[in-house]
């Protein structure tokens, strides 16, 4: 089969996984070294598809051959699709022909499970050694690892590669055994523990320990395919976030694929409910929310659609508002919808210099047709304070079609 | 008409060097910032106020010695507010100055006053700009007589911003000799040393690179036209930088392609989204 076809089936292939991030890798460059690449730590979008989706990374699977027959999974054996397998030298020279040409921060290299677990983690880890290795490449690695791969390939794959990740996909036990026979939640979150483990052993033991996967270890969890609800799927994901001190969860809205299993629904979930799942975990990250407030303002373990979940909550949690922008403390104003992380750190430096009036908030970046229902200021209390919460529901729901973060 | 004679003084600088070197004397003397006109040589008084000659190092000693100083961290936003491709940059960049002189020493953590503001504004442009370009910057490979493979691009930012962009291609690509030309000039690495060159390059017409359509083949398989965001996608990538991407040409057909497929289908898009995931 010649390359380029290769390359349409083995992307193809490799597009249900959310993750694309490129963030998080330490510091590093060219300019020592006989090869190219480097890592700016924050990452960087080298396209967008119409999807909406940026191109970090060439994303490929080394071969869509699969002994596995996970029913959510295009490339499962009892599918008909089109297969092909990559070489390792093939790999390399296409991440670095796209590299060289500035199309990509580097690459995420994912597979199908072909022979053994082991033996499939070897072919990754070999793409990854001989691009470090033999080329000096010094851009973003990703590598996928196979659940039951032995602990020492997991380590030789953290040597080589910036971030690892295991995919749970299925939020419970139950989804995951109906739907994914042969994979089971236990040894996926074992191979989730042997990478925190040594996780933990790289950062302890600080410069002198072997280099582990310095962006950490992500996952994603399929949003639609069976019924858990969002309660559910939160609420693996914060046990995740705990247990192994994961980077990201990724949440990706159950796609229909082609030759889709007859037990799958024939529809895709709303893209909106991935939309509210990334709000509420970056609430879970970022602004200190528990599982159990975002909990507080589920209706019957989802969460709304038509309202961003920060808005949900503190509609159901008036007595917490208003917020005296100039005396309140950084926790509570976080909790003001439409004052992001930012906003709030230039409130809490400006109002150093003085009183901060309605008029500055505007300037400050705030998104003062939410916040205005929640906050006061020195010229201003929201008049709407005995509004009833379902008037003021109303008057918050996104205008058109235009969707909202905090 | 803003006649330069209106006011006291007059400047006409082009680069961050130049305007401090004609700033210090002023904001030394506390010169209002009203009472100077700045102007860029290109603008239509370039003639009536000739660019002070590059300050030689007596004058600037001397003009160090007077001149009060400024934090650092207000020196490189004043030094970023250069590139912004902005008449009106030189002046807002003396009354910034002149107001931490003269007002207040912490004014820029003043986020909700105007000056600081617009300048934030500005420094976010630039800042975006500068990302933009080293994300959509494209190398085409050219083989030269010798044998050798060269990489060039051509690439357009909204402001002047290469010399602030360049050293993340050397980074990147120490090893490899690249050039990047635009309307305002080139950069060029060749044996580990950048070279800027001012003069304004015009579009170059490298031959395709034959690898641009494995890149074209990976971008149409790698999109899921079962889920069609076309707004997220033009917020992050706007129209003027795709002339710049091979595998923008791809886009309109990706596009019918996921709109027959939704037509074809009863699921459909629901209202409400539009931002992109947050990608950290
Ligand atoms: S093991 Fe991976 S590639 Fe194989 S069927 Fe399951 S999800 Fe798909």
């Amino acid at each position: 089969m010649e390359l380029a076809a290769k390359l349409e089936v083995l992307a193809d292939a490799a597009k249900y996984d959310a993750s694309c991030a490129s963030s998080g890798a330490p510091k590093r460059d060219s300019r020592s070294g006989s090869g190219m690449g480097s890592t700016t730590g924050m990452g960087i979008c080298h396209s967008y598809t119409p999807d909406g989706r940026c191109v970090s990374l060439l994303k490929i699977l080394l071969t869509n051959f699969c002994l596995y027959d996970c029913q959510y999974c295009v490339n499962r054996r009892s599918s008909d699709v089109r297969r092909a397998r990559f070489s390792v030298a093939e790999v390399v020279n296409l991440t670095l022909d796209f590299y060289r040409r500035n199309y990509i921060e580097g690459l995420f290299l994912s597979s199908g499970i072909i022979r053994s677990a082991d033996y499939t983690m070897e072919q990754l880890v070999a793409v990854a050694r001989c691009l470090r290795e033999e080329h000096d490449f010094r851009g973003y690695i990703h590598l996928k690892t196979i659940p039951e791969a032995s602990a020492e390939l997991i380590e030789l794959a953290g040597r080589y590669a910036d971030r690892l990740s295991v995919n749970i996909e299925l939020p419970t036990g139950a989804a995951l055994a109906a739907l994914a026979p042969e994979k089971s939640a236990a040894s996926i979150e074992q191979t989730m523990g042997v990478i925190r483990v040594k996780l933990d052993e790289a950062r302890e033991g600080g410069r002198r320990a072997p280099r582990f996967s310095p962006s950490g270890q992500s996952t994603q969890l399929i949003v639609g395919a069976e019924p858990s609800s969002d309660a559910d799927i939160l609420g693996t994901a914060d046990q995740l976030y705990r247990a192994y001190r994961l980077k990201r969860v990724y949440y990706s809205a159950f796609s229909p694929i082609p030759f889709a299993s007859a037990r799958l629904p024939n529809r895709a979930p709303p893209l909106l409910r991935e939309h509210r799942l990334y709000q509420a975990d970056w609430l879970l990250r970022f602004y200190g929310f528990s599982v159990a407030e975002i909990g507080s303002a589920l209706v019957g373990g989802q969460l709304d659609l038509s309202l961003d979940p920060k808005t949900a909550w503190a509609l159901a949690h008036r007595e917490c508002f208003p917020v005296d922008v100039n005396r309140a403390e950084r926790e509570a104003l976080l909790r003001v919808p439409g004052l992001g992380v930012r906003v709030v750190a230039r409130i809490l430096a400006a109002r150093r210099q003085r009183r901060l009036r309605f008029a500055d908030l505007e300037a400050l970046g705030a998104s003062l047709r939410r916040a205005r229902h929640f906050i006061r200021t020195a010229d201003f209390a929201p008049a709407n304070a005995a509004l009833g919460s379902e008037r003021l529901r109303r008057a918050l729901l996104p205008v058109g079609v235009q969707g909202e973060l905090f | 008409m803003n006649l330069p004679d209106m006011s006291a003084h007059t400047a006409s600088v082009r680069t961050f060097a130049e305007w401090r070197a004609a700033a210090r004397p002023w904001l030394a003397a506390g010169t209002p910032p009203h009472a100077i006109e700045w102007t860029s040589p290109t603008s239509l008084f370039a003639a009536a106020a000739p660019a002070p000659a590059p300050p030689d190092a007596a004058s600037d000693a001397r003009g160090r010695a007077r001149a009060p100083r400024l934090p650092a961290a207000a020196m490189r936003l004043l030094e970023t507010l250069t590139l912004y491709r902005d008449e009106g940059r030189w002046t807002l960049m003396y009354r910034l100055a002149w107001r931490l002189l003269n007002e207040n020493p912490r004014l820029l953590e003043d986020a909700a006053d105007p000056d600081v503001h617009r300048a934030a504004r500005m420094e976010s442009a630039i800042r975006r700009d500068v990302h933009k370009m080293h994300a959509y910057v494209r190398f085409r490979e050219v083989v030269e007589a010798d044998g050798e493979r060269v990489y060039f691009a051509w690439f357009e930012p909204a402001h002047e911003i290469l010399p602030r962009a360049a050293p993340f291609f050397v980074k990147r690509f120490a090893n490899m000799p690249w050039s990047i030309a635009t309307p305002d000039g080139s950069a060029v690495w060749r044996d580990g040393a950048l070279t800027l060159l001012a003069a304004p390059a015009a579009a170059p017409r490298d031959p395709a690179d034959p690898l641009e359509d494995l890149w074209r083949t990976y971008y149409r398989s790698i999109c899921n036209v079962a889920r069609l965001n076309p707004r997220a996608m033009q917020r992050e990538m706007p129209q003027r930088y795709w002339r710049h991407l091979p595998e923008a040409g791809e886009i309109a057909s990706l596009l019918r392609e996921g709109t027959q497929r939704l037509a074809a289908t009863p699921a459909r898009r629901p209202a409400g989204v539009s931002k992109t995931t947050p990608s950290r």
